[in-house]
């Protein structure tokens, strides 16, 4: 595709809508947008933007139905733009195939930062092996020999630590939910076993992070999920 | 549960020490009533002094609740049965005349029992009602005063924006102005939603077990920027237990201790976050090397509304530790705060660890599921 990326806002506060126009054409992004989820279903679907703002309280549709009725049609990254205390609708809207949320009041940077992620990751592909080694800050994750290396020093981790790293690495930068966790490493009959995961991020945190309780990369999203961040 | 519920509900489980002073009290009535029948039965009939027993039963009742209630009237009869029914000073099934007295006794005790404890439990509801009232006149006030302080500063600056003669400089104050503003009127909403949430009985303490560690990662994530430049250092070991708590909640809780350590310790306090495993309990500790409270003051900084001296114009509300402690109590935990010894706050809270199915660390192997690399 050609010329900027374009991103469709689909919000009906006029005022959210204007703010997020001027900036995101001052990134350089071309800004589509529209007041109501069916109107916003449909130029997705007419236009093909690069990446949807979808906010979670539409007059019209349930936010949550808008991205199932998006992905039932469309791949594009849907960015779920939800209140604090909205965290069982950020997961519905998750697990029906959004790819990542912000949190009003968000700042511009966290946005840009999300945006970013899902034009570089559209979709991941889950079954395709990945290969080679990816460096995030100083920590690099070799699929090819399964070697994990931070700062300089190689870190030993069993099988299921380090499924679960790969897991993470493999989204860097973008939010995955409990459930989808726990489906990729353990398998989908395990998908409702979020101590498992609890007791194994606390394991990886205490072998990769410097400081365990200030962590730079396993980032835990309350009520929702962990996301690895890509340090800026 | 309302947060002035939740400070009561804690008022009623220290009351598991006056229930033992109940029992106590039940204890000297029934002793004080049989004294009094013996001295009295030479003098006057059974059937009159018999009616000091549920004399004693009726106030205990009143001071003390249906328990020590049964116990006296349980007591009573004994008594009874002990002194009077013949052969007297020893217990004895009773004949029908003495046992028709005895029933009596009981049922009237039972009925002046279940009245009384009836009017004590209208009495402290008007009683909790009317204070719970004037709690919240007294937040409502505070808050239209603290909503409108930044809206006012919001109202002026923008209309000043939109002006087009402003001078550079003026420009510059003014958007600072907004956007600072916005952020003290977005910490007031945020505190007062959790408020609303506690209030209206939303917020269930949910029964899923979490590491504290991850929260207070989560909380330092999201303080970054506020806090960069600053020492921040955290002591967590590895092996505290898991505790069932709410992850937002508590998150809240140490972002607000964490932001109240930055307002009131001054730029330069370093800010030290520890957690423990004590017993039954995790504890969790926010320290800075800041001014302390006022001595005396430590329990008072949990009351709404409170401001300490150097508070004023800081862009607190005062609401931030009435709500930690809400939220706290909501999980049957404390928080108090303390002065360090060479200067500073801390406080600290403790979350109850109870019996929890932990999970056995399992799964490691698992054959039938397999990463698409192998």
């Amino acid at each position: 595709m050609s010329g900027p990326p374009s991103i469709l806002v689909i919000d009906d506060e006029p005022h959210t809508r204007t703010l997020l126009q001027v900036t995101l054409g001052q990134h350089g992004y071309h800004c589509l947008h529209a007041a109501t989820g069916r109107e916003g279903i449909a130029l997705t679907l007419d236009r093909e933007p690069n990446v949807v703002l979808l906010d979670l309280g539409l007059p019209d549709l349930d936010g949550v139905e808008v991205t199932r009725l998006i992905r039932d049609r469309s791949s594009v990254p849907i960015i779920v733009i939800s209140a604090r205390g909205q965290e069982s609708e950020k997961i519905a809207a998750l697990d029906s195939g959004a790819n990542d949320y912000v949190t009003k009041p968000f700042l511009e940077g966290e946005l840009f930062a999300r945006i970013r992620v899902a034009l570089r990751s559209a979709h991941p592909d889950e079954t395709v092996a990945p290969t080679g080694t990816t460096t995030i800050g100083d920590l690099s994750f070799d699929f090819d020999f399964r070697r994990v290396v931070v700062a300089g020093e190689q870190v030993h981790l069993t099988p299921i630590e380090y499924r679960l790293l790969g897991v993470l690495v493999r989204s860097a930068g973008r939010v995955l939910t409990h459930q989808q966790i726990l489906r990729q490493v353990w398998g989908p009959a395990h998908a409702a076993e979020t101590n498992y995961l609890r007791v194994y991020m606390k394991k990886l945190r205490y072998k990769i992070e410097r400081e365990p309780a200030k962590p730079k990369y396993l980032v835990n999203e309350p009520g929702v999920g962990y996301r690895f961040r890509v340090p800026t | 549960m309302s947060i002035t519920q939740v400070a009561f509900h804690g008022r009623l489980r220290l009351s598991g020490i006056a229930r033992f002073r109940g029992y106590l009290a039940a204890l000297a009535v029934v002793a004080l009533c049989g004294a009094v029948s013996v001295a009295g039965a030479p003098i006057l009939q059974t059937a009159a002094f018999i009616m000091v027993f549920p004399l004693g039963v009726l106030m205990v009742t009143v001071r003390h609740g249906v328990g020590p209630a049964v116990f006296t009237a349980a007591g009573g009869v004994l008594v009874f049965d002990y002194i009077f029914v013949p052969p007297a000073w020893a217990f004895a099934i009773p004949g029908v005349k003495d046992g028709l007295t005895l029933i009596v006794m009981v049922v009237v005790a039972a009925v002046a029992s279940v009245l009384a404890e009836r009017l004590r439990r209208q009495a402290e509801k008007a009683r909790r009602h009317a204070e719970v009232e004037g709690l919240r006149n007294a937040l409502l006030s505070a808050l239209s005063h603290d909503l409108r302080t930044p809206l006012t500063a919001l109202v002026g600056a923008s209309a000043a924006l939109c002006e087009e003669r402003l001078e550079v400089g003026q420009r510059r104050a003014f958007t600072h102005m907004v956007a600072e503003e916005a952020r003290r009127l977005n910490r007031l909403v945020t505190n007062l939603l959790d408020l609303t949430r506690l209030e209206s009985g939303r917020v269930r303490v949910k029964q899923v077990p979490q590491t504290i560690d991850e929260v207070i990662g989560s909380a330092l994530c999201r303080l970054e920027r506020q806090l960069e430049g600053r020492c921040v250092r955290t002591n967590v070991p590895e092996h505290i237990p898991m505790a069932a708590f709410d992850p937002v909640l508590i998150e809240q809780v140490i972002i607000n201790l964490v932001e109240n350590a930055m307002r009131h310790a001054g730029a330069s306090s370093p800010i030290e976050i520890a957690s423990r495993f004590e017993v039954d309990s995790i504890l969790v500790e926010v320290a800075d090397r800041g001014p302390g409270v006022r001595s005396g003051d430590e329990e008072r900084v949990f009351e709404k509304l409170y401001r300490g001296p150097s508070a004023v114009g800081d862009g607190g509300v005062g609401l931030g530790l009435t709500i930690c402690r809400a939220i706290v109590t909501a999980h049957d935990g404390r928080i108090w705060l303390e002065n360090r010894e060479g200067g500073g706050a801390i406080v600290r809270f403790t979350l109850p660890v109870r019996a929890l199915a932990l999970p056995r660390v399992p799964m490691e192997l698992t054959s039938a599921w397999e990463t698409p690399s192998q």
